[in-house]
């Protein structure tokens, strides 16, 4: 039977795995420190620390100093509204010895707080207060109220609150107790070692608690197994360092639980010994105790193992301990009896009390961990000195410890020190290794150290090996005497030495010179350099010069040639336009070198924009001007009189004209609206005369059908304005109404014509000659002969008769005038050019005032004219070239003038085929032509004739 | 045959001479000024380096753009052409090179670096 318990003892922790028995207790320094933070509560300033500190300093089981200050502390800090002072005034006045406290009206209070709605904590403190005061409770509705409470709030904490109602409350308190499992299975287990719950100390020792004492109540074991009682005792004892009031009290108040319940009492098995064991000390010592420290009784404490954490050996079996002399709680063993190896060692101990007692667990497995220690002796040391490159055994000496060699070593840098040593066990004689062996060379100059490490080989052989070439680094390259040292230590070697085994004179080598000097990581760094490219190669600075000269040479060779031709800027004009467009281009090519030196694209097309305006606007002025100019305008020269002896007059003249007509010859309507202008320059008064003139012309040509004869009638209305400096405005209007027949035979040989011409015309000046009138009759003979195309000859005789009447001085003025005209057209049988030829001879007679009263003139006209046409009619240039003598003699005093007049016309007659809209377009450069010698013979003024001359028509 | 060539060339000279207005051998003359820049300038870059390569492309853009643009000026005012370029005024065609030159030194002062 015997034997089958410990089979399944042996089980258990098996399957338990680990050995959960709490390794430590609240030890009597524990118990001082707890009271200590009792005390140091005192004087209490709230009720809640004073029900901590006096319970807290009971459960210790000592007295509570200074009982009748608490006490009244706590009547004088006690809340008489609030359910949890009164509570905690109660439990801790109930606690004290004589410490009564009045409950005044505190039943209607605490009673009213036990209601359905209530908190858990609310009930728990009202229920307990009217407990302590005693007072009267209604049982059944603290569990009706209590179990509502829990509907609403289940946590642990709640329950744990009410397990400790419970426990005071009469009557069926079962179905708490049943929720206890349900509670504890909410713990959450760390490291499979601790259960807690959820909030720390305060509610796992309250769950705990509340549930040992529920237990109590129902005489019960409460539903916990024992492996969570023992985590749940090993996560206390983890917090038995706890500080705070609260909690110190509730640890204190579990703990005291778990060692006086009825059920479940955990076993605390604690080395008691120092954990190194030797020879000297071979006894281990436990201490098995409950978590308070208490003794246990008697027990029977069984060392089942001792193993060994590096092989697994195990170096005792089924060994009892034996009780101390001393103290009947310490069991002591030799550990030492089997002589085991140095090592860490788990001894697994099982407890059994000697008189039953089903109340302990963690009786099993229970575990302490010892180190065995020993002496060690350092044997067969040989140091020597061998050749790098040669495998022959080198020439070693044999050192004994703690002996320092009596000679120095000599090494240079192509030889390495050889060391070899073994370490032994005193106790079992065995060779060890040792967790740190090191080889210090400490150089005697400079105390600098550099240390190696040793290793041992398969046969547990150290070798050292230092090839002082390949260590010269470390070494720095400094060559001298250095003490060469063995330091060997480990846990378990009780006696762990450093010996220095022999000087060694070391030489490395010269450092080699690239080497990089040890720089700290701090220093500073080497700078950084910005490599730029390598600028091209340049040319020497005369070749440069040289050809900057050579381009600026052609400069000079244009201005050479412009001056050698003749360049003049004379006729620079200065105008507005002209220097502004100059400036302007300046300023670009100006904006251009900035743009080059300072500016950026966009700065500069802004610029640019700006000035591109009034360089625009100027440079349009400056060559439309230019271009205007360009237009020659005819010159011409008048040789009159010796005074006036040159008058040089330029005319420009620019007719649009529109003849629309109808298909039918019959009546043709015709409008011409013609605008002028034209400049008059005199010398020496008039200096400059601009003309205006506007045209508008409305006619209507109606003929018969047949060509025989021939009624026209023209209508023309005529204003026109011309001004002048003198005359400053001078507004003509002319009103002509003309019937005229042309009858003509079939054949073109003779014709015939007819001409009468009634002329009515108004002159309006300003200021002088107010209003003239002045009429006109005309009465015109013609004949017109041709038998070919190719020469003709027209004869014209022309009788004319007219009136002129003025206001006021020349009342009435008659004027008769005889022309006979004789004229040959001589032409080509291609109309392409027509050689014309125009002799005129004209002799007339004015008769005016009583002064002059007859004036005879002469004139006689010789014309030659050459009108060349393309074929097509579509647009048909003429030229005519006119030259013109002409004489005038007339009355006594002008005997003789000769007038010259040469005139060049170019023009441009553009139709299109049709004839139904014509549009044409004449450009004429003369204006001032023969008439103006014509006119103005019968005046005797030599200003007059010029003036008057100038007809517009 | 060098005798013939003389008189074609002495021929040729004096037929310019005489017979081209004096307006086109304003402009005939810097013409020739822009051409022996250019060439100045690609002497240079022949025979020294093109080391600022984009100051001389520039510079030799310069000429040859203002060669072109000349001689489409050239083109334009001479009254032989005056047939082929109808409606172009002499002050017509000046303006137009005036606004070429604009834009193109506008792009070589870009490009000048």
């Amino acid at each position: 039977m015997a034997k089958g318990s410990s089979v399944l003892f042996l089980f258990a922790v098996a399957v338990v795995g680990q050995a959960l028995t709490p390794s430590t207790y609240l030890t009597t320094v524990d118990q001082q420190r707890l009271r200590a933070v009792f005390e140091s509560a005192q004087p209490y300033t709230d009720v809640a620390s004073a029900h901590y500190s006096i319970l807290g300093l009971k459960l210790l089981g000592v007295s509570i100093p200074k009982e009748q200050e608490a006490c009244k502390s706590i009547t004088s800090t006690l809340e008489s509204d609030s359910v949890a002072s009164w509570y905690y005034a109660s439990t801790a006045a109930k606690a004290l010895n004589s410490c009564k406290l009045n409950p005044g009206n505190s039943q209607a209070l605490l009673s009213a707080a036990i209601r359905d709605d209530a908190a858990v904590t609310d009930i728990f403190y009202a229920f307990l207060a009217l407990k302590n005061l005693g007072l009267s409770v209604d049982n059944q509705k603290v569990a009706k109220s209590l179990t509502e409470a829990l509907k609403a709030d289940d946590s642990p904490l709640s329950n744990g609150y009410a397990f400790l109602v419970a426990a005071e409350l009469g009557g069926d308190v079962s179905k708490f107790f049943d929720s206890i499992e349900d509670i504890v299975a909410q713990a959450d287990e760390v490291d499979d070692k601790y259960l807690q719950f959820e909030g720390g100390l305060f509610v796992s020792a309250l769950i705990v608690d509340g549930a040992y004492q529920l237990a109590e109540k129902v005489k019960k074991v409460p539903t916990i197994s024992q492996d969570k009682v023992l985590k749940f005792a090993n996560y206390f004892m983890s917090r038995k360092h706890v500080h705070q009031l609260k909690s110190a009290y509730h640890l204190l108040s579990v703990v005291k639980t778990l060692t006086t319940n009825k059920y479940h009492i955990p076993v605390a098995v604690t080395l008691a010994s120092p954990v190194s064991v030797s020879k000297a000390l071979p006894n281990v010592q436990v201490r098995v105790t409950d978590l308070m420290g208490s003794d246990l009784g008697k027990l029977t404490v069984m060392a089942e193992t001792a193993k060994n954490l590096g092989d697994q050996g195990v170096v005792l079996s089924k060994k009892p301990f034996t009780v101390s002399k001393t103290d009947s709680s310490l069991y002591e063993i030799d550990f030492m009896v089997s002589n085991p190896a140095c090592g860490l060692y788990k001894l697994t101990l099982n407890v059994s009390p000697q008189k039953a007692d089903s109340r302990l667990i963690g009786t099993t497995g229970a575990e302490v961990t010892v180190k065995v220690i020993t002496q060690v002796s350092v044997e067969n040391v040989d140091i020597g000195v061998a050749d790098k490159d040669q495998t022959t055994a080198a020439k070693t000496t044999r050192m004994q410890y703690p002996k320092k060699s009596a000679n120095v070593v000599e090494a240079d840098s192509h030889q390495k020190i050889v060391m070899k040593f073994q370490l032994k066990d005193k106790n079992t004689g065995q060779l060890i290794t040792a967790h740190q062996a090191f080889v210090k060379f400490t150089n005697l100059k400079t105390k600098e150290e550099i240390i190696f490490i040793s290793e041992p080989d398969s046969s547990l052989t150290n070798n050292f090996d230092l090839d002082i070439g390949a260590t010269s680094k470390e070494f720095k390259y400094t060559s001298g005497r250095y003490s060469m040292e063995l330091i060997v230590g480990d846990a378990v070697i009780e006696n762990p030495f450093s010996w220095i085994v022999a000087d060694v004179d070391l030489t490395f080598p010269e450092k080699a010179s690239d080497e990089p000097k040890p720089q700290s990581q701090y220093a500073k760094k080497p700078e950084i350099k910005h490599l730029f490219r390598e600028p091209e190669k340049r040319p020497p600075a005369v070749v440069s010069t040289a050809f900057t000269i050579l381009v600026i040479v052609p400069l000079f060779l244009m201005f050479a040639l412009w001056f050698k031709l003749g360049v003049n800027i004379s006729s620079f004009p200065m105008s507005l336009s002209a220097v502004s467009f100059h400036v302007c281009l300046g300023a670009i090519f100006g904006l251009y070198y900035c743009y080059w030196q300072y500016l950026n694209m966009f700065q500069t097309l802004r610029y640019l924009g700006i000035l591109a305006i009034p360089t625009f606007v100027f440079g349009n002025r400056l060559l439309s001007g230019i271009a205007a100019k360009s237009v020659r305008p005819e010159k011409f020269l008048i040789a009159t009189t010796p005074e006036w002896s040159s008058v040089w007059g330029y005319s420009v003249r620019l007719e649009k004209f529109l003849i629309v007509t109808i298909p039918e010859w019959s009546s043709v309507w015709g409008y011409s609206v013609r605008l002028e202008k034209f400049l008059i320059v005199t010398i020496p008064e008039w200096s400059s005369v601009w003309g205006y003139s506007v045209r508008l012309e409305k006619f209507l040509i109606v003929t018969i059908p047949e060509l025989s004869s021939v009624w026209g009638y023209s209508f023309r209305l005529e204003k026109f304005i011309a001004t002048t400096s003198k005359w400053s405005s001078v507004w003509g209007y002319s009103v002509r109404l003309e019937k005229f027949l042309i009858a003509t035979t079939s054949e073109w040989s003779s014709v015939w014509g007819y001409s009468v011409r009634l002329e009515k015309f108004l002159i309006v000046t300003i200021p002088e000659l107010s209003s003239v009138w002045g009429y006109s009759v005309r009465l015109e003979k013609f004949i017109a002969t041709t038998s070919e195309l190719s020469s003709v000859w027209g004869y014209s005789v022309r009788l004319e008769k007219f009136l002129i009447v003025t206001i006021p001085e020349l009342s009435s003025v008659w004027g008769y005038s005889v022309r006979l005209e004789k004229f040959l057209i001589a032409t080509t049988p291609e109309l392409s050019s027509v050689w014309g030829y125009s002799v005129r001879l004209e002799k007339f007679l004015i008769a005016t005032t009583p002064e002059l009263s007859s004036v005879w003139g002469y004139s006689v006209r010789l014309e030659k004219f050459l009108i060349a046409t393309t074929s097509e009619w579509s647009s048909v240039w003429g030229y005519s070239v006119r030259l013109e003598k002409f004489l005038i003699a007339t009355a006594p005093e002008w005997s003789s003038l000769w007038g010259y007049s040469v005139r060049l016309e170019k023009f441009l007659i553009a139709t299109t085929h049709e004839w139904s809209s014509v549009w044409g377009y004449s450009v004429q450069d003369n204006f001032c032509d023969l008439k103006v010698g014509v006119h103005c013979i019968g005046s005797t003024d030599m200003m007059q004739p010029y003036l008057i001359g100038v007809e517009l028509d | 045959m060098p005798e013939k060539l003389t008189a074609v060339l002495t021929k040729f000279c004096s037929e310019y001479v005489d017979n081209t207005p004096k307006k086109l051998k304003l402009i005939d003359a810097y013409l020739l000024y822009i051409l022996l820049t250019g060439v100045i300038q690609f002497g240079y870059c022949a025979l020294v380096g093109t080391f600022p390569f984009n100051s001389f492309l520039s510079g030799f853009t310069s000429c040859v753009g203002s060669f072109i643009i000349t001689v489409c000026l050239r083109l334009q005012v001479n009254p032989q052409n005056k047939s082929d370029f109808q409606g172009i005024s002499p002050e017509r065609a000046f303006a137009d090179f005036v606004f070429a030159h604009i834009i193109l030194h506008l792009v070589i002062m870009n490009f000048i670096g």
